[in-house]
């Protein structure tokens, strides 16, 4: 990337970062913006892994693979993020009833998850889970600034974009999408080597058994 | 420069959030606001400088605050090895325990976040050292533990960084670094604070919490505590020490299972934690305390709105005592460990603060309790009347042995110890009102009543001994007339006897001792150490009064809990007439004495009085009556007379009970099973047109042999049937009583249904010596929720719960006992040459649920729910006795082959099989118990309205025990089938004639 596009970058993902819709319009011009994307979308994964790293050592993974697990981790965030920008640019045609551009939309999604690149602080102890609420209700500004400044629509059709893409998602998620969790699945296990718990209940159950 | 705006302004946000944290450090703050202030106004540096130095401070702060829980992580996932020494550095006590005491509580100190490595600073040390020189022997100091790390690890040694914290640890012990010293010296405390603050982490908080318990329970071992023992252990934190003990303390208890309490002093505290499970949290604030009052605000979970927080419902339950120091600050200076400091009365802080302490920690200290007006209860109005008083029968009395016999071999009044007294006592006081011969000597004097060291009683002492703090419901329930165990507010660990004794306000329960009882009698003045006794509240007419402060110099042991009784002596006696019509109804009755030699009233005539009852006001009715006494039916078979003399030698008459009822001659005979079952279903509770009158009827499972006497004279079959029933036979007694209606009917009683009351108990055959003939002796193991008229939960005997005029139910409330006989059940087995019974193992269960219910699993107070009350918890107590035969036979096979081996052994042991089988299929109709009868949770004292659904969710669960009448039936109808005898003892409000009551029974519930 040159240097030029560099500081342009930055511009971009703090604008996103601000809930500026100007933002999202210079992502639509930024060169290697589709690259730019993903690496947005994986940084972020990867800097919510970490935060998410006490679910590894609950499941008492060992050093070397825990470090592979939060790479993987990453990369299904990114894979995960391809599917829900499918389900939200299917949405957002039925809502906006004519083309939209899956490459466009693609960009502004992933720039509305520059907020999840502090995902790391929720490992902060305390002040973590007060601060995943707000990380999560501002990615979710950011997606509707994003939207609208994109596809100019109102904020409620935004809204109802992201809410039911979000829904047809999970279906997809838990019918069609099914075997795709399994690998995703397998592959985590796979790093980890044992077969991670991820239940937040049997999570719990497993720290009240106490220490082996 | 839009985006570092943002950027600074996200720092800025982290930082303040900081910074709040900080705050509970002390002087962080103040020492950070100073030097930076300095350094502006001096011209050192620009405000920008300034900036530049609070960022690169942030940016260490949330890098450390990321890094800050991988310690207690890596821990957990085992990233340290398996090779760790966990008894690394166990702790030091702080004085050795002299030989040859037994330790009575261990007491484990956590320090503040200054802490950096095992020597603690002076004005710790100074304080730890005043605190073991105050309390006794007994109780061992932990000192010297390093909460604030997983490992138990000094900051100081051992670590990358312990060149650094040895450096600063130094500048924090002395002021002579300034104030850069001060603030290298604070870093101690923010990376202490970063480890409250994962301790108080809903994710990290229950693993490092783990460590911080392992660490302790590592130590108290190592220092000699059995796990299991029961000994209590106080877990002592200081600011945000507290915060570790109250993390660590759930985990500890479950692994000790020890009675834990938890003191806190200037507790910075976060509230997320299951202080339900503890014993008490003690909460001890200095009124100028700034750093402790952040608390409250900055964690979510002590905002009252968060009502269903641990925190906010221990303190609903009264399970958090908070207590203020007075005007004393937080640390340093003005904290609670200054010397420097002094009280309007002239006390350092520190005197003060060991004071409190110690206090808290010997459980003599007097926590206030709010003293509110309360309405008047039955009992209030009940002990106004003098026959109702103990003191109005001297204890010097004779009685003629021909016509009065002695209730039991050993009674007396219960006198509740003295909180100071406690400790040297370990047990409750006796006033003696009767003892066998060969301890006359006795009578009249104060003995000391303790628990002997029988495994069984010792194993009830422990499950049920428990701190009592009064929850918010109790003492509103209080207020409002019901009796509680007030004076035991704020003891701790109370044992079954100090429950028992200490039920009512006043020392005024009549017992009658169960069991066996060892007498231990010391040479004169070799009494009890410290022990006296300055006399009670009862005064007595006669001679014999106690001795002010005379020594206490002999000891009953007993291994069962005392029985409740009413009177001292009995007789046997028909009614004659009224001598005195100057009082209506009359007091002063004639009366014949039964004649043993002729069978027949004919015996000696007295006169006795029935003294007129006080009203129960809330019922709308006298609890009985003497009206027309002598033309009752009852009356042609004769009287028991429960009483004793009061000062002018008349005998006063405190309980009746009718012959007709308790001897082993039934009214009627009923033979076959289902015959039984009809009967049982739609006869026995038959009130219509049984006024007054009381039927006993006995039913067969086959019909019985007409046989032949030794003397070659035939015997009917209802005498066989009876001489099935051999003295000392052991019955189980299904037990439920109905209500009070007519003009005066109670107010429970006026909507169509009536639940009633459900108890067990059990019936013994005993030779009666006054009409020497069988009769049932009938104990009641009453799981009574706190009332209005006064009534104990625990062992009762007939003429206490049903037949004592004033307390009793005999007069207003229509009664059914069913008493069952099968051998499988209520006989016994050889085990190992013992008798094993699985009624025992019952009637075990049931007193241990009538202890845990007179202080409320220590909350002071039970309520009728539908999760809890008199007959799913006694029914709670069946299940957990099954359990317990089923655990004893799943666990060692050899159990089964002893219970079949003998003969008749094999048949009686398939017939026990099926039935508890039955059982438990009916008292968990959805196939599993409820969740806290299996786990055997104490979760009395929780008030239904408290756990409104949840209740009726668990009540549900078990709804067959739901209902009294439909409980009895049910239990009953195992029984019958399995081919028992039973025999039903019904009373309809029986004595004197009120016109203006009618007997209801409980309404029947089809299932």
């Amino acid at each position: 990337m040159a240097d030029t596009s560099a500081i342009s970058l930055w511009e971009i993902i703090f604008g996103a970062i601000a809930l500026k819709p100007q933002a999202y319009q210079g992502m639509e011009h930024l060169r290697n913006g589709n690259q730019v994307a993903v690496w947005i979308v994986f940084f972020a994964g990867l800097s919510e892994a970490i935060a998410q790293g006490i679910v590894l050592f609950i499941n008492r993974v060992k050093p070397f693979r825990f470090i592979i697990s939060i790479g993987i981790a990453a990369v299904l965030f990114v894979f995960g993020f391809f599917f829900w920008a499918g389900s939200t640019w299917l949405i957002s045609k039925l809502i906006v009833r004519g083309s939209v551009d899956f490459v466009q939309l693609l960009r502004t999604l992933a720039l509305s998850y520059s907020p999840r690149l502090f995902s790391v602080f929720i490992a902060l102890p305390y002040f973590g889970v007060p601060i995943s609420i707000v990380l999560s209700v501002w990615s979710f500004l950011a997606f509707l600034v994003g939207i609208t400044a994109t596809l100019k629509i109102g904020i409620w059709q935004a809204f109802w974009c992201g809410a039911i893409g979000w829904l047809m998602f999970q279906i997809l998620e838990n019918t069609v999408g099914r075997p795709v969790a399994a690998v995703g699945r397998w592959l985590k296990n796979t790093a980890a080597g044992v077969s991670l718990v991820t239940d937040l209940k049997e999570l719990e159950r497993l720290v009240e058994q106490g220490r082996r | 420069m839009t985006q570092s705006k943002l950027v600074r302004w996200v720092c800025l946000g982290f930082l303040a959030a900081f910074l709040a944290l900080a705050i509970a450090s002390g002087s962080i703050l103040t020492a950070l606001l100073k030097t930076l202030s300095v350094t502006v106004t001096a011209g050192l540096a620009t405000w920008n400088f300034t900036l530049d130095l609070l960022w690169i401070l942030m940016i260490v702060l949330i890098v450390a605050g990321l890094l800050i829980p991988l310690e207690a992580l890596g821990w957990w996932a085992g990233w340290y090895g398996d090779g760790i020494d966990t008894n690394f550095n166990p702790g030091k006590l702080e004085e050795a325990v002299p030989a040859n005491v037994r330790v009575r509580k261990y007491l484990v100190y956590l320090d503040g976040i200054s802490q950096a490595q095992h020597q603690y600073i002076p004005e710790v040390e100074r304080f730890l050292g005043e605190l073991a020189a105050v309390l006794s022997d007994d109780i061992v100091i932990i000192r010297g533990l390093m909460p604030y790390s997983v490992l138990n690890k000094p900051l100081t040694e051992d670590r990358l960084l312990s060149f650094f914290w040895r450096i600063a640890d130094r500048f924090q012990m002395t002021a002579s670094g300034g104030m850069i010293g001060a603030l290298i010296g604070a870093t101690i405390n923010i990376r202490n604070v970063l480890i409250v603050s994962v301790s108080a982490d809903q994710r990290y908080g229950p693993i490092y919490n783990q460590s911080t318990a392992q660490t302790i329970y590592n130590s108290v071992l190592y220092h000699g505590y059995r796990p299991g023992s029961g000994v209590p252990i106080t877990l002592f934190g200081y600011s945000g020490g507290a915060q570790m003990a109250l993390g660590a303390a759930p985990y500890l208890k479950r692994s000790l299972k020890a009675p834990l309490d938890v003191i806190s002093l200037s507790g910075v505290l976060s509230g997320n934690h299951n202080i339900l499970e503890l014993e008490h949290l003690y909460h001890i604030v200095g009124d100028k305390d700034l750093v402790e009052k952040e608390g409250p605000v900055m964690f979510p979970r002590r905002w009252k709105i968060m009502f269903l927080s641990y925190w906010n419902r221990a303190k609903q339950r009264g399970k958090i005592s908070f207590i203020s120091l007075g005007p004393i600050g937080h640390n340093a200076g003005t904290g609670p460990y200054s010397t420097s400091a002094y009280l309007p009365d002239g006390r350092s802080h520190l005197q003060h603060t060991v004071e409190v302490i110690s206090g808290i920690i010997e459980g003599t200290s007097p926590l206030a309790k709010a003293e509110t007006a309360r309405k008047l209860g039955h009992y209030d109005r009940y002990r106004e009347a003098n026959f109702n008083q103990p003191g109005h029968y001297p204890l010097d009395q004779t009685v003629d042995p021909a016509l009065y016999q002695p209730v039991a071999p050993w009674m007396g009044r219960l006198i509740l110890p003295a909180k100071q007294q406690r400790r040297h006592l370990k047990g409750v006081l006796l006033e003696v009102h009767h003892a066998p011969p060969q301890f006359q000597h006795l009578v009249g004097t104060i003995v000391r009543l303790c628990w002997s060291d029988n495994p069984l009683a010792q194993t009830l002492v422990r499950s049920v001994t428990k701190d009592v703090h009064f929850s918010s419901e109790a003492t509103y329930s209080q207020r409002q007339g019901v009796v509680h165990p007030d004076r035991l507010d704020h003891w701790q660990q109370v044992d079954p006897l100090e429950s028992l004794a200490g039920a009512h306000p006043i020392d005024d329960i009549i017992v009658m001792l169960n069991g066996n009882v060892e007498v231990q009698e010391a040479a004169v003045g070799d009494g009890v150490s410290g022990v006296g006794y300055e006399g009670s509240s009862i005064s007595y007419p006669l001679t014999l009064n106690p001795q002010p402060l005379s020594p206490i110099s002999s000891t009953l042991s007993i291994d069962r809990t005392p029985i409740q009784i009413t009177g001292r002596y009995y007789a046997l006696v028909k009614v004659l007439a009224p001598v005195d019509q100057e009082t209506s109804p009359p007091e002063r009755f004639r009366v014949v004495h039964f004649n043993r030699m002729s069978r027949q009233f004919d015996g000696e005539e007295q006169v006795v009085r029935f003294p007129q009852v006080v009203f129960a006001k809330e019922y709308g009715s006298y609890p009985s009556t003497t009206r027309d006494l002598e033309k009752s039916l009852p009356n042609e078979t004769g009287w028991y007379i429960y009483g004793a003399k009061d000062a002018t030698g008349m005998f006063v008459v405190q309980a009746i009970a009718p012959r007709a009822l308790l001897r082993l001659q039934p009214d009627e005979l009923i033979v076959g099973k289902m015959a039984s079952w009809n009967y049982l279903r739609k006869e026995a509770w038959q009130v219509e047109g049984q006024k007054g009158r009381t039927k006993s009827v006995l039913m067969l499972p086959h019909e019985p042999m007409a046989g032949w006497s030794t003397d070659g004279k035939p015997v009917s079959t209802l005498d066989t049937a009876i001489a099935e029933w051999q003295e000392g036979d052991r019955a189980l007694v299904l037990h439920t009583y109905g209500g009070i209606g007519g003009k005066n009917r109670e107010p429970a009683a006026r909507t169509p249904v009536f639940f009633g009351h459900f108890a067990y108990g059990v019936a013994t055959v005993v030779r009666e010596p006054l009409a020497d003939e069988l009769m049932f002796d009938i104990t009641y193991y009453q799981v009574y929720t706190h009332n209005i008229d006064g009534i104990i939960s625990g062992l009762l005997a007939w003429n206490r719960f049903v037949g004592d005029r004033q307390v009793g139910w005999l007069g207003t409330r229509p009664v059914c006992d069913v008493l069952i006989k099968l051998p499988a059940f209520t006989g016994t087995f050889d085990v190992y040459g013992q008798p094993y019974s699985v009624l025992d193992v019952l009637l075990n269960q049931l007193e241990m649920m009538t202890a845990r219910y007179r202080i409320g699993d220590g909350t002071g107070g039970t309520y009728v729910g539908a999760a809890h009350n008199c007959s799913q918890d006694s029914n709670q107590a069946l299940y957990a006795a099954l359990k317990r035969v089923r655990n004893a036979i799943q666990a060692d096979p050899k159990f089964v082959q002893e219970l079949q081996d003998d003969p008749g052994e094999a048949e009686r042991f398939e017939q026990l099989d099926k039935l508890t089988q039955n059982i438990r299929q009916k008292l968990l109709p959805l196939g599993s118990a409820r969740a806290d009868w299996q786990s055997g949770e104490t979760t009395l004292g929780i008030s239904p309205e408290e756990q409104f659904w949840e209740g009726i969710s668990l009540g549900l669960r078990s709804w067959r025990t739901l209902l009294p009448r439909v409980a009895s039936e049910v239990i009953a109808k195992q029984f019958i089938e399995q081919g028992a005898t039973l025999w039903i003892l019904r009373t309809n409000q029986v004595g004197g004639h009120d016109p203006d009551i009618e007997p209801i029974s409980p309404t029947p519930f089809g299932w």
